[in-house]
């Protein structure tokens, strides 16, 4: 039995981890996909907001580059949120107008691929429906990674134990399936076992010519 | 084996089951932490952009009482964020001027609420401090200023005492308390896929995992006791393994040997005797125990070997389900940007490569069959393995459309040498009289490998994107290969016994009224329709409808289910009513019809795409066997022209071109058409043919078509 389970157990302890690892997995990436979709909104939320006034302002008249007092604004937002890096106001090509982090104002914003910040941005619409610019916001994508790290730290650590204890589990089933089926064959294996064999055993000695006599 | 594996199988899935559970209370704790500061703070966001809005409303003039249209601002929040309980504009004693409520929210929570004041209306304000941000920071920016919960005192303080004689209002949020739990319970679809997936992986590679000899002595054992039990006692063909069950297989033998010894003993002195009273008692004990008789050797006893590496090979084909239609589309629509095609819909374009993989599918197999006897079995489905590999791997980094049809065409002919050479080697192993058993290991990994990869391809292009779906297909054709090099046995080439189909046997066959209408009335259509919903339609019509890969996947399963329960029982009616040409033409019309389940503005409702998937599965699961079975007893009449192989070798070739002509089919309507109506005209155009061949059935019979004539 020994060399049974020996030939067996790794194939289900393989299974049954990859299983485990899956769905460790699933979990870790669920609630991942539901923390980076809240962090998404809220960010959405606040370019939305802004990019509102502005392009309010623009029906009122008054150019994008005209409005002087949203970097104020822009400041005054991200100082709300440690997670912000900065919020910054572009024109069409992608030049800085106003930020939330002066130092930025006149530079070219980098471009999405380049920017290891989380960015979400929304467009500023002009009086005529077309965008006349851009509200660019960005989350320390840092900080966000590093909170996903311990997530999946924290989940795949979690699923060890659990992982462990379905192996355990599992093979021991496994192994006590194969033991029945063993010791109900050796039963039925002993010639004084009462089964079909016996009855048929039983009701051909009652044929034999000694019996019949 | 088969309650072994079943009772193994159900051991593991509740081990699983119960791991789950752990796994999933401990991500709801952790996901608890993560997740409820950043709903607190996207709640204070939402309660200062509502605030905002309801302030710079009041500053117009309109009172608190006559917001128009705040109804619909917070139903669509609520509606928006699934975080959210209710949300609401409280007068000065806190009561709701307004509130909504998400399904199942409360608002008597105390905890989880998040509040902030709305900004007064400064006595000079008006339009043009709402189009200048910023210009004067009114309490709407003010109140965004600091939107943590612990500002909204100092907020709402501010707010009480900027203006004395209007009323103090406030935006108050109501948090999900059961939020990161319905996260995670929200997997719990996926989690059950994976591990009921996980259970059938440990069906299928059980033999894996005992090897030829063990498995064959458990087997063995296994079907020895079931016997006895059942009172049947007859003799078994010899387990050559050794080992512990192996010896236990040999005692039962031994006990049963002797039984029958003892059996033809006293036959013989009854038969001596002259005994006729004896002489009927024994008769009587042969017919209820069966001594003296012998059991013949199990069908798919070594055929068990081919199993996991097709089994592997397929589900790597079939984790591309979801999403191929609508990745292939992409890069059609890519092309056309560029020039390439311009003019062509890109539903067709789209249809091209799937084509190219499907068509190669059906041109190869009918040469494959003597390259792969050369090569022998095993070789060929090594090789099928890598070229899969090659294929599946590749497409993860292609862009173009010409290269990447290119590889579907260069994975369609790895697939079809694992096919062939899977197929070569049931026929290798098992005698005539077991072909059969042989045969429904060979389809029943197949289907299966069509249940388990939809999903799974689902769930993991959710999380990992086309091109890793593109390596994890390309790793299981690898491992396909590693499976087929461990436990297939070896086999040397051997000399081809010539081409599968002669075309002179294909004139012949065709000429056939019987054959030609069973080939171009039913087989075909029903490999067209199949292919155009399964494979490309509903993918993309999921995909329109915004639905996730998963759940395209989870779709895509409902075709499998209905054939791997039905197609058994189905098989055995139409056998045994003798009316397989009726099961055919029923099946056929079926089939077709479920594609009106989309009639009258049904194709943007999942349930109605579901209904009709449903439809064709049960369609299918009517006419699938019976028309095989119809293939055999109509080409029997031509025996002395063509031969059954010839026959049945034909007759996968139409099906195959059916296969590879569904997408263009399908593409071109879809372009034309649009979803619902490219599905009915295809349905329509089956259910006509379905009911040309019932119509014929009926009126020939019983000269060529026979209805209810089927030998056997």
């Amino acid at each position: 039995m020994i060399r049974l389970a020996a030939r067996t157990l790794p194939v289900f302890a393989a299974i049954i981890g990859f299983a485990m690892a899956l769905a460790a997995y699933l979990n870790f990436s669920g609630v991942r996909t539901a923390y980076l979709d809240l962090v998404r909104a809220r960010a959405g939320m606040i370019a939305r907001d802004i990019a509102a006034d502005a392009s309010a302002a623009q029906g009122f008249g008054i150019r994008l580059t005209e409005q002087r007092t949203l970097a104020e604004l822009l400041a005054r937002q991200a100082a709300t949120d440690p997670l912000i890096l900065s919020i910054d106001v572009t024109t069409p090509d992608g030049r800085v107008l106003f930020s939330s982090a002066p130092a930025r104002a006149g530079a070219p914003a980098p471009p999405a691929g380049e920017d290891a910040a989380f960015r979400q941005a929304e467009p500023v619409i002009g009086a005529l429906g077309a965008p006349v610019g851009e509200v660019l916001v960005r989350l320390d994508g840092a900080t966000m990674d590093a909170t996903v790290a311990g997530l999946r730290r924290d989940v795949l650590l979690g699923a060890v134990p659990a992982g462990l204890g379905a192996v355990a589990t599992g093979c021991l089933l496994a192994l006590a399936l194969l033991s029945r089926l063993r010791a109900r064959a050796r039963r039925a294996s002993a010639a004084e076992h009462a089964d079909m064999i016996a009855e048929a055993e039983n009701e051909m000695a009652g044929l034999r010519p000694s019996a019949r006599r | 084996m088969k309650s072994l594996r079943v009772r193994l199988s159900a051991a593991l899935l509740a081990a699983l089951l119960v791991a789950l559970l752990a796994i999933s209370f401990e991500t709801v704790r952790r996901a608890d932490a993560v997740l409820s500061p950043e709903i607190e703070r996207k709640a204070a966001t939402l309660a200062d952009s509502s605030a905002a809005l309801i302030g710079k409303a009041l500053a117009l003039g309109i009172p608190a009482d006559r917001l128009h249209g705040l109804d619909a601002h917070f139903a669509r929040i609520v509606a928006e964020n699934d975080d959210i309980s209710w949300i609401a504009l409280e007068g000065p004693d806190g009561a709701p001027l307004q509130i909504t409520y998400a399904p199942g929210g409360e608002r008597t929570q105390t905890a989880g609420v998040v509040s902030r004041p709305v900004p007064r209306p400064a006595p000079s304000a008006g339009p043009g401090s709402t189009a200048e941000p910023g210009a004067a920071p009114d309490a709407a920016t003010q109140a965004r200023a600091d939107p943590t919960p612990e500002a909204a005192p100092q907020a709402n303080q501010a707010a009480a005492t900027g203006a004395g004689d209007v009323p103090a209002l406030a935006v108050s949020v109501g948090l999900d308390p059961a939020f990161a739990r319905d996260v995670v319970a929200n997997l719990w679809i996926d989690l059950a896929i994976v591990m009921f997936v996980t259970a059938v992986v440990a069906l299928e590679l059980i033999y894996v995992g005992l090897g030829d000899g063990l498995y064959a002595a458990i087997d063995g054992v296994e079907r020895r006791l079931n016997n006895i039990s059942r009172g049947d006692l007859r003799s078994h063909q010899p387990v050559e393994a050794r080992g512990e069950f192996g010896a236990l297989a040999h005692a039962l033998d031994s006990r049963i040997e002797k039984l029958h010894a003892a059996y033809a003993q006293i036959r013989d002195r009854a038969l001596e005797s002259g005994d006729r009273a004896a002489r009927q008692a024994l008769e009587m004990l042969q017919d209820r125990f069966g001594l003296g008789q012998m059991l013949s050797a199990a069908g798919s006893g070594k055929v068990m070997a081919v199993r996991a590496p097709l089994f592997v090979f397929m589900l790597a084909e079939e984790l591309t389900r979801p999403f191929l239609p609508g990745h292939v589309r992409a890069l059609a629509r890519a092309a056309q940007g560029e020039g390439a095609l311009a003019g062509l819909d890109p539903s067709f374009v789209a249809a091209l490569p799937m084509m190219a993989f499907l068509a190669v599918v059906a041109a190869c197999q009918p040469l494959l069959g003597g390259v792969t006897e050369r090569l022998g079995r095993r070789r060929a489905m090594m090789l099928g393995g890598a070229v899969g590999l090659a294929g599946y791997a590749a497409s993860a980094f292609v862009e173009g459309l010409a290269p990447f049809a290119a590889l579907r065409a260069l994975t369609g002919f790895g697939f079809a040498m694992v096919f062939v050479g899977a197929q070569g080697y049931v026929i290798d192993a098992t005698a005539p009289a077991q072909r059969s058993s042989g045969m429904a290991v060979f389809i029943s990994a197949i289907l299966v490998a069509g249940v388990c990869g939809p999903p799974i391809g689902g769930i993991l292009t959710d999380r990992i994107g086309v091109s890793g779906t593109f390596l994890v297909a390309g790793l299981f054709a690898g491992l396909s290969l590693l499976l087929a090099w461990l436990v297939m046995p070896e086999s040397g080439p051997v000399r081809a016994a010539g081409p599968a189909i002669r075309w002179r046997e294909f004139g012949r066959v065709i000429a056939s009224p019987s054959l030609a209408a069973l080939f171009f009335l039913c087989a075909m259509p029903a490999k067209i329709i199949l292919v155009a919903f399964c494979f490309f339609l509903v993918p993309l019509q999921m995909e329109a409808l915004g639905a996730s890969q998963s759940a395209t996947g989870r779709m895509l399963m409902i075709y499998p289910i209905v054939m791997v329960l039905l197609v058994p029982t189905c098989a055995k009616l139409a056998d045994r009513w003798r009316a397989r040409a009726a099961f055919v033409a029923v099946g056929g019309l079926l089939a077709g019809a479920s594609a009106f389940a989309l009639a009258g503005g049904g194709d943007e409702d999942p349930a109605r795409i579901a209904l009709m998937l449903l439809g064709l599965g049960l369609g299918q699961a009517l006419s699938i066997a019976a028309l095989s079975g119809l293939v055999g007893d109509y080409g029997r009449r031509h025996a002395g022209e063509v031969t059954e192989g010839s026959v049945y070798g034909i007759f996968r070739l139409v099906e195959r071109t059916g296969n590879a002509l569904g997408p263009p089919v399908a593409g071109a309507l879809l372009g034309l058409y649009g979803f619902a109506d490219a599905a009915m005209i295809v349905g329509g155009a089956a259910m006509a043919c379905a009911l040309v061949f019932g119509l014929a059935a009926l009126a020939l019979r019983p000269a060529d078509l026979d209805v209810e004539g089927v030998e056997g």
